[in-house]
C-alpha cells in the first residue's frame, strides 16, 4: 500500500504543474545546449578545413615555383615554428608511393599505408583515416601537382574533439544544477499559482463545516484567479442571503400561521365541547372553512413575499404598457369604488412602457389601489399617475384618505404590521410587504408620503429597462 | 357520466369519490399512474381528474401518454404547486384545467361540469332563466317578474355566469377568473362587492332570494 500516497500526490494539480514547469524548463535548456554543441562542432570543423585548404594552396604554389626542395623547406620551417598548429603533409608519386611525409609527433595511430593503397581520385576529395588508439580522425585533402604527383595536407580532429569534450563536461556539470533549479522553480511557481485555489479550498472546507460567513481573501492580482475568487465570494454572499432568507421566511411563516391556526382550532374545539345541535355545528364548520381560506391566502402571500425577498421568484419580464395595466386594475376596483363613492382616475401617457413581470407588477399595484380604496372615506378620490424620469418609471397611487401617522410610516412595510386605524379594516396586513418585496425583486424601490387626514401617495420607482 | 380519479392520497380520494357519487356521477379511482393509464385505455370516461404528484408514472407523463395514444378525455390537473409556470406546463402537456390544492369540492365539481359541457357541445341557448328571472343573451336584457333590470357589463357577466351554472356553487376564484378574465388575488373581496351590487338589483325587492352565499366556498344561484 506504499504506492497510495504517491498515487494521491500524482493526482494533485500542484504536482502535475510542477512536473510540467520543470519538464519544459529542463527540455529547453537541453535544447539550447545541443544546439550550441552542434554549432560549435561544425564551426570548428569548418575552421580546420579552411586551414587545410589554405595550406594546400600555398604549398602547391610553392611547389610550382621552387619544386620539391622549396616545399620541403617550407614544411620543415612550419613544423619548427608552428608547433601549436601542426599539419600533416605528404607528397606522393603517380603510383601512390610516398615521396615526402611530414607527420607531427603528437599524432600516432594513423595508418598512413592506407594512403599508398588508395587510388588517387580527382578533385579535392576528403580522405578520413581513423586512429587506432584515440578518438581522433585524420582528415586529409589533396591536390594534383605537376608531374602526376599529389600533394596531401591533413589535420587530426583530436584538438577539436578535446574542445568539444570540454564543452560536454561543462554541460554535464551544469545539467544537474539546471535540473534541480528547474524542479525547484517549477514547484515554487505551482505553489504560488495555486495559493488562491488552496485558500478557496480552505474556505469551502470551513463553509462545509458550517461557517457560512467565511470569505476567500482576494489575491488582488487582476487575473483569472482573482476573478474566480470574486465570483466565488459573490456566489457565497448570494447563497448566504438565500439560506438566511429562507430560514427567516420559514420562521415567519410558522409564526404567522400559528395565530389563524389557533383560531381555527378554537372554533372547532368550542363547537365540539358545547354539544350543541347540528345548526350550531354547521355554523362552526362554515367559520372553519372561511378561516382555512384565510390561512391559505396568507400562506400564498407569505410565500410570494419570501420568494421575492430571497430572489428565487421567477420573473417573466416583458414590455408592459403601464396605462393598460393600471386601467385593468381600476376596472377590478370600479364597483368597490362606486359603492364607496370614490372617484378613480388615471393619468398615464399612452406610450409609457416598462420591462417587468406584468403579473407581479399588477399584484403590487393592485395592492396599493386596494389599500387606497380601503382607507379613503366616502366622496374621496384615488388617482394613478406614472411618468418616466432618467430611465426610471415612477408609478404613484395617490388617495385622499385617512393618511398614515408619521410615527407609523417607517413600519408600514413590515409584515403583519397594522396601524391603529387599519385594524378595523379587513385584511391580512401583508399587502405592503408584498408590494415592497416585488418592487425590490425588480431592482426598484418604494416611497411613501403621507399627511394624516389628507391622504397618502405611494410610489413605485422601477428601472425602465430596455 | 363517468369520471376517472387518479390520486394517491386515500383521504383526498375518498372525499372526492363521495362528493361525485352524491352528485350522481360514477367514479373509478386509481391510486397510481400505471393503474390510471390502464383504466383510461380500457374504459371510456367523460372526464379524468389527475393528481400531478403520483408514485411511479407521474400525472404529467400520464396525460402525455394518454394524448399520444389518441385518448382525448378532458383532464383536470390537481396540483399542490400554484405557480403560473406549473400551470402553463400542465396545460401544455394536454391538461384542460388546473386546480391547486387545497381546493373546495364545489369548485372541482363546477370545473368538471364545465369540461363535460364543453366536450358535449350543448347548443348555445338564446335565453337563460331561473324562476321568474330571465336573461336574453342577444339583446342583453334582464327581467325579473316582468320588471326590467338594468345591469352594468360586469354585473351582467356575473349574472350570466351564475345563471348558466344554476344550482352549482361557484368559488370566488372562478368568478374572478370568469368575470375579469384573469387570476389576481385582491386583498379586498371585489367579488363580494360585485355580488352585493347584483343582489341589490336582482334580489332586494323580492321575497324569494335567488343568489345565496355558501360560506367558505362561494356563491350559488338557485331556482326556487
Amino acid at each position: 500500500m506504499s504506492s497510495r500516497p504517491l498515487n494521491l500526490l500524482r493526482k494533485t494539480v500542484g504536482f502535475r504543474l510542477t512536473l510540467w514547469y520543470s519538464g519544459i524548463f529542463i527540455l529547453s535548456s537541453l535544447l539550447v545546449f545541443v544546439l550550441a554543441y552542434f554549432l560549435l562542432s561544425s564551426s570548428l570543423a569548418r575552421q580546420d578545413h579552411d586551414t587545410i585548404r589554405l595550406k594546400l594552396k600555398s604549398l602547391s604554389t610553392l611547389y610550382r615555383a621552387g619544386g620539391m626542395d622549396l616545399l620541403e623547406r617550407q614544411a620543415f620551417m612550419e613544423k619548427k615554428f608552428e608547433k601549436k598548429r601542426p599539419l600533416f603533409i605528404r607528397v606522393s608519386e603517380k603510383d601512390g608511393r610516398t615521396l615526402f611525409l611530414l607527420i607531427p609527433y603528437q599524432w600516432s595511430g594513423f595508418d598512413i599505408r592506407r594512403l599508398e593503397k588508395a587510388s588517387p581520385r580527382p578533385g579535392e576529395d576528403w580522405i578520413r583515416i581513423p586512429s587506432t588508439n584515440s578518438k581522433g580522425v585524420l582528415e586529409i585533402a589533396s591536390v594534383p601537382l605537376p608531374g602526376d604527383r599529389r600533394l596531401q595536407v591533413g589535420k587530426s580532429t583530436e584538438d577539436r574533439e578535446r574542445v568539444l569534450a570540454q564543452f560536454r563536461a561543462i554541460f554535464m556539470g551544469v545539467l544537474v544544477p539546471v535540473v534541480v533549479f528547474g524542479l525547484a522553480a517549477g514547484a515554487f511557481l505551482a505553489f504560488s499559482a495555486l495559493r488562491p485555489v488552496r485558500q478557496l479550498i480552505g474556505t469551502i472546507r470551513s463553509i462545509a463545516g458550517g461557517k457560512m460567513d467565511a470569505r476567500v481573501p482576494g489575491p488582488n492580482t487582476g487575473d483569472e484567479l482573482e476573478e474566480l475568487v470574486t465570483l466565488f465570494n459573490t456566489m457565497l454572499t448570494k447563497i448566504e442571503t438565500l439560506i438566511n432568507g429562507m430560514r427567516s421566511a420559514l420562521d415567519n411563516v410558522a409564526h404567522d400561521l400559528r395565530t389563524p391556526m389557533t383560531r381555527l382550532r378554537g372554533i372547532a374545539e368550542a363547537a365540539l365541547r358545547s354539544g350543541e345541535g347540528s345548526a350550531a355545528c354547521r355554523e362552526a364548520l362554515a367559520t372553519c372553512m372561511e378561516e382555512s381560506e384565510r390561512i391559505l391566502r396568507m400562506l400564498n402571500t407569505l410565500m410570494d413575499i419570501s420568494e421575492a425577498e430571497t430572489g428565487v421568484m421567477a420573473l417573466h419580464r416583458e414590455q408592459v404598457n403601464i396605462r393598460e395595466l393600471a386601467a385593468s386594475i381600476l376596472d377590478i376596483y370600479g364597483c368597490v369604488a362606486e359603492d364607496g363613492e370614490i372617484r378613480l382616475s388615471l393619468d398615464i401617457p399612452e406610450d409609457l412602457t416598462l420591462r417587468a413581470d406584468p403579473v407581479r407588477i399588477r399584484q403590487a399595484l393592485g395592492n396599493l389601489v386596494d389599500n387606497a380604496v380601503k382607507y379613503t372615506p366616502r366622496g374621496g378620490r384615488v388617482a394613478i399617475t406614472a411618468s418616466r424620469e432618467q430611465g426610471e418609471i415612477r408609478i404613484t397611487v395617490r388617495d385622499s384618505g385617512i393618511g398614515v401617522p408619521p410615527g407609523d410610516l417607517p413600519r408600514i412595510w413590515e409584515r403583519l404590521y397594522r396601524g391603529d386605524q387599519s385594524r378595523a379594516k379587513k385584511g391580512l396586513g401583508l399587502g405592503l410587504s408584498l408590494v415592497k418585496a416585488i418592487v425590490e425583486a425588480h431592482n426598484g424601490r418604494v416611497r411613501v408620503e403621507s399627511a394624516p387626514g389628507k391622504g397618502s401617495a405611494f410610489t413605485l420607482v422601477l428601472p425602465a429597462g430596455e | 357520466m363517468r369520471i376517472l380519479l387518479v390520486e394517491d392520497d386515500l383521504k383526498i380520494a375518498a372525499f372526492i369519490v363521495k362528493g361525485f357519487k352524491e352528485e350522481g356521477f360514477a367514479v373509478d379511482h386509481a391510486a397510481d399512474g400505471e393503474e390510471g393509464l390502464f383504466m383510461a385505455e380500457n374504459e371510456p370516461y367523460d372526464t379524468a381528474v389527475i393528481d400531478i404528484m403520483l408514485p411511479g408514472l407521474d400525472g404529467l407523463s400520464l396525460i402525455e401518454r394518454l394524448r399520444q395514444k389518441g385518448i382525448h378525455t378532458p383532464v383536470i390537473i390537481l396540483s399542490a404547486r400554484r405557480s403560473v409556470d406549473d400551470r402553463i406546463k400542465g396545460l401544455q402537456k394536454g391538461g384542460d384545467d388546473y386546480l391547486t390544492k387545497p381546493f373546495s369540492f364545489s369548485e372541482l365539481l363546477a370545473r368538471v361540469q364545465a369540461l363535460i359541457r364543453r366536450a358535449t357541445r350543448a347548443p348555445e341557448p338564446g335565453r337563460l332563466s331561473a324562476g321568474d328571472l330571465s336573461m336574453d343573451l342577444l339583446s342583453r336584457e334582464v327581467a325579473r317578474g316582468g320588471k326590467k333590470i338594468d345591469l352594468q357589463p360586469r354585473e351582467f357577466s356575473l349574472l350570466e355566469y351564475l345563471m348558466r351554472n344554476t344550482g352549482r356553487v361557484l368559488s370566488r376564484t372562478m368568478i374572478l377568473e370568469h368575470v375579469w378574465d384573469y387570476s389576481f388575488d385582491p386583498q379586498t373581496d371585489v367579488v363580494d362587492v360585485l355580488v352585493c351590487r347584483l343582489r341589490r338589483k336582482v334580489d332586494r325587492d323580492f321575497d324569494e332570494k335567488l343568489i345565496h352565499t355558501i360560506r367558505g366556498v362561494g356563491y350559488v344561484l338557485k331556482a326556487p
